[in-house]
């Protein structure tokens, strides 16, 4: 699924975080700011992984779970639970939008002898939003492609309600 | 080893040397014929064939010769030419008779020279004939005659010289085979005389020698036999061959051994009887056959006289010995059997005077058995009344004892009460100020719970500094390195004081849980005094109680001791009398049983055993013993009717008492 190239490309640094235990990485280049769970003011009307917006210095930035958006079970925010604002690029312009994770982890050097590629499930599965595995001090971390998280129209729903 | 050889092989060996011998001879002699043979050949197929060639040739040259004279004496030349013919057939025969003997002349020595110049004037004579012919052909007779006596002559005279010579060699050399020959024929009659003149010795010799060794020994047996024959039995033999002739010597010796041994027996029986040893007997093993019977049969003879003087002899041993059961059983004749009667009605009547005086004893014995274990079994009640007794004493003692004890128990009992009563209420205060101590410390846990929480903020949120740092000095790319380095250790700093306050946490927990659960243990502790402190207000009136009860027991005790001491005394008289009448029959008893001693060291025979069944029924005396028994053991109670319930009036109240006190 990913070529050598594009392999290659994916070596970095990476932010690494935990969802349900399990492990997840995104590159530090895509990413603003983390801080800590402010007050979230809900929106009506908007898909329910969309938790409404928060203000970050007098900036308006939506907010998803991404446990809703993963289909995990959800959970009770505690102490420790976070908000990594990262920076997205539409067709018309870029957008920051807040994902709400279990924990924040450590910002890691990933190297291409570590990172191998997608396990293909089926073709029925989409994993287009996985760039591929990395294996760090016995663990597994799943490295997200941020882009691809969210759809162009789920995209514009969140522009539109920001509005 | 001959000697031991049989005399088969001593006899095969003497003819093997002989038939060695004669091959010897025959060798010898075929060698010297052989010899003798070879120089005969000589003489036969060479010298004589050349002797008779020589011949031969002689009588040609004087056919020759004489033909020559004819033909210078005729004068018809017919005749001259039939005569010269003659010559010339004769000369032919020549070659042929050479050439025989040629090959027979040897290739050396003087043979060969008289040979060769033998053909060498036969050469000349040939030629001297050639010149007769060429005269006779120019018919000059004068001349051929003049030189038939000259030249001719001469030619022919040393023919005839060199022939003689050889023929005289010849003959000589025959004349040396033949002495030869004779030297041989010499030489082989010595040597087959000296061959058989040795031959005839050894033979004889050995003759001699076998014919000894097989004689020798059978001659020997012939005499022992002999001298046993005529009663002389201290002979012996010598066995020193293994052949056929040992073994019969050996078989000899065995029968001169076995005669010996029964002649020894004989000797020793007869010996023994008359030195009278009529134990003594022979030994019948040693013997075999004939010889066995013959000693078994005075072994019997002796048997039968001596036998009933020996058992009679063995019963009047038993008899001394004090076993009056003995008797002679033996079956005997005449005069014996008499002899064996008496002794046996001696023995019985002995026995049964004995047997009597047993009887007697056996009653005696049983009459003071009687009298003894009676007044032991008396003595014996006594004593163990007088036991009884003296553990009701000390017992009472016990009691008395006791309940002085329990007196002063029960007084220790209501001090100590009162102390623990003081005990618990000062146990009381001490939990108050417990209980306010641990209040006081779950206070201050709280507020400590409430500082490590604002702790465990102010890491997080350096926490998220940090990685915020991280994410920037990432963004900075090269120029961000040093910040990253800085980002970590502040993170690494976040997170360690986020696990010591999460630590601290759990132990203030813990403290928390702790105080709480020691105020429960206070609150019960104290509960718990309240109803110890009831207690004992309980048990201070029930040792009054006891104290009181104590007294009154003492008492009692005191008047049960003087009335068992009474008894006591009483008792003690009663055991002294039982014991004096016990140790009186005891005294009759043991003279009965020296004197049973006496007559037991007699043994009786079964008259005794029907003398024993008579006296049976006395045996169940043991029965009436024990019914005697029991009687010192009734007769107390009969008398004194003793019953401690009468000398220890207990109350019944009394009782409930001490139930309460369990």
């Amino acid at each position: 699924m990913v070529n050598e190239t594009q392999k290659f490309c994916l070596e970095g640094k990476y932010l690494t975080f935990n969802l349900m235990e399990e492990f997840y990485g995104v590159n530090v280049e895509h990413i603003l700011q983390i801080i800590a769970i402010p007050e979230i003011t809900k929106i009506p009307k908007t898909p329910d992984f969309v938790k409404g917006v928060i203000n970050l210095r007098g900036k308006i930035i939506p907010v998803i779970d991404l446990r809703i958006k993963f289909k995990l079970p959800e959970q009770q925010y505690n102490d420790r639970t976070s908000i990594v604002i990262i920076k997205l690029k539409t067709k018309q312009s870029e957008i920051f939008i807040g994902i709400i994770i279990d924990k924040v982890l450590e910002v890691l050097d990933i190297h291409n002898e570590e990172i191998e590629d997608t396990p293909t499930f089926g073709v029925q599965l989409d994993t287009e939003f996985i760039l591929g595995m990395a294996k760090v001090k016995n663990k597994v971390v799943t490295l997200l492609n941020i882009n691809k998280i969210l759809t162009e129209t789920e995209l514009t729903q969140i522009e539109k309600s920001k509005k | 080893m001959l000697k031991n050889a049989k005399i088969g092989m001593k006899l095969g060996v003497g003819f093997g040397i002989l038939i060695v011998v004669m091959l010897i001879i025959s060798i010898v002699s075929i060698t010297n014929l052989n010899k003798i043979r070879i120089e005969e050949n000589e003489i036969m197929n060479k010298n004589l064939i050349k002797l008779n060639v020589t011949n031969e040739i002689y009588n040609h040259i004087n056919t020759i010769a004489r033909n020559l004279r004819n033909i210078a004496l005729s004068k018809d030349p017919n005749e001259i030419k039939r005569y010269r013919q003659l010559i010339d057939h004769t000369l032919t025969l020549f070659s042929p008779l050479i050439e025989q003997i040629t090959p027979l002349i040897s290739d050396q020595g003087e043979e060969k020279i008289l040979f060769s110049s033998y053909q060498g004037s036969r050469a000349e004579l040939v030629n001297q004939l050639n010149i007769a012919y060429s005269i006779i052909d120019n018919n000059q007779k004068d001349k051929l005659v003049s030189h038939l006596f000259g030249d001719y002559r001469k030619s022919q005279d040393q023919y005839f010289k060199t022939i003689e010579a050889f023929i005289t060699y010849q003959t000589n050399e025959m004349n040396n085979s033949g002495k030869d020959i004779n030297k041989y024929i010499e030489n082989s009659i010595i040597t087959v005389i000296v061959s058989i003149v040795i031959g005839l010795i050894i033979a004889l010799t050995l003759a001699i020698l076998i014919t000894k060794m097989i004689t020798k020994p059978i001659n020997e047996c012939v005499k022992v036999a002999n001298e046993l024959a005529n009663g002389n039995t201290a002979v012996n033999i010598d066995v020193d061959s293994q052949d056929e002739t040992g073994i019969l010597s050996l078989a000899m010796k065995k029968m001169i051994d076995s005669i010996k041994e029964m002649y020894n027996d004989a000797t020793y029986l007869s010996d023994a009887a008359i030195a009278g040893k009529l134990k003594t007997r022979a030994d019948v093993k040693k013997h075999k056959g004939d010889f066995a019977k013959i000693v078994n049969g005075v072994n019997e003879t002796l048997d039968a006289v001596i036998n009933p003087i020996t058992e009679a002899m063995q019963v009047m041993k038993q008899l001394a010995n004090k076993n009056l059961t003995a008797r002679v059983t033996g079956n005997y004749n005449g005069d014996l059997n008499t002899f064996k009667e008496d002794i046996n009605l001696a023995a019985q009547d002995l026995e049964e005077s004995l047997i009597q005086v047993d009887m007697a004893v056996e009653q005696i014995t049983a009459a003071s058995n009687q009298i003894s274990s009676g007044s032991q079994i008396l003595a014996e009640a006594t004593s163990e009344q007088a036991s009884s007794l003296e553990e009701i004493s000390s017992s009472l003692e016990e009691i008395n004892s006791l309940t002085a004890n329990n007196a002063d128990n029960a007084k220790n009992g209501l001090n100590l009460s009162e102390q623990a009563v003081k005990a618990v209420d000062e146990g009381n205060i001490a939990m108050e100020k417990m209980n306010n101590a641990m209040a006081s410390i779950l206070q201050s846990s709280q507020e400590t719970g409430k500082i490590i929480k604002t702790i465990d903020e102010i890491a997080f949120q350096t926490n998220l500094l940090a990685l915020n740092a991280a994410v920037e000095a990432a963004h900075a790319g090269e120029a961000g390195k040093g910040f990253a380095v800085v980002a970590e250790e502040v993170k690494n700093l976040a997170l360690r004081s986020a696990d010591a306050a999460k630590n601290t946490n759990t132990l203030i927990e813990e403290a928390t849980k702790n105080s709480e659960m020691g105020s429960n243990i206070v609150e019960q502790v104290t509960k718990s005094f309240i109803e110890m402190k009831e207690q004992f207000t309980k048990v201070k009136s029930i040792v009054n109680e006891i104290t009181a009860s104590s007294e009154e027991q003492a008492h009692g005790v005191n008047q049960i001791s003087s009335g068992v001491e009474e008894m006591n005394r009483v008792t003690q008289q009663n055991a002294a009398n039982a014991e004096e009448s016990a140790s009186a029959a005891e005294e009759l008893n043991s003279q009965a049983a020296e004197l049973k001693n006496m007559v037991n060291q007699f043994t009786l025979s079964q008259k005794r055993h029907s003398y024993n069944n008579s006296k049976k029924p006395n045996k169940q005396i043991p029965n009436e013993r024990r019914n005697t028994k029991q009687i010192p053991h009734q007769k107390p109670k009969n008398s004194y009717e003793l019953n401690p319930e009468n000398i220890l009036p207990l109350d019944n109240v009394d009782d409930d008492d001490f139930d309460d006190f369990k």
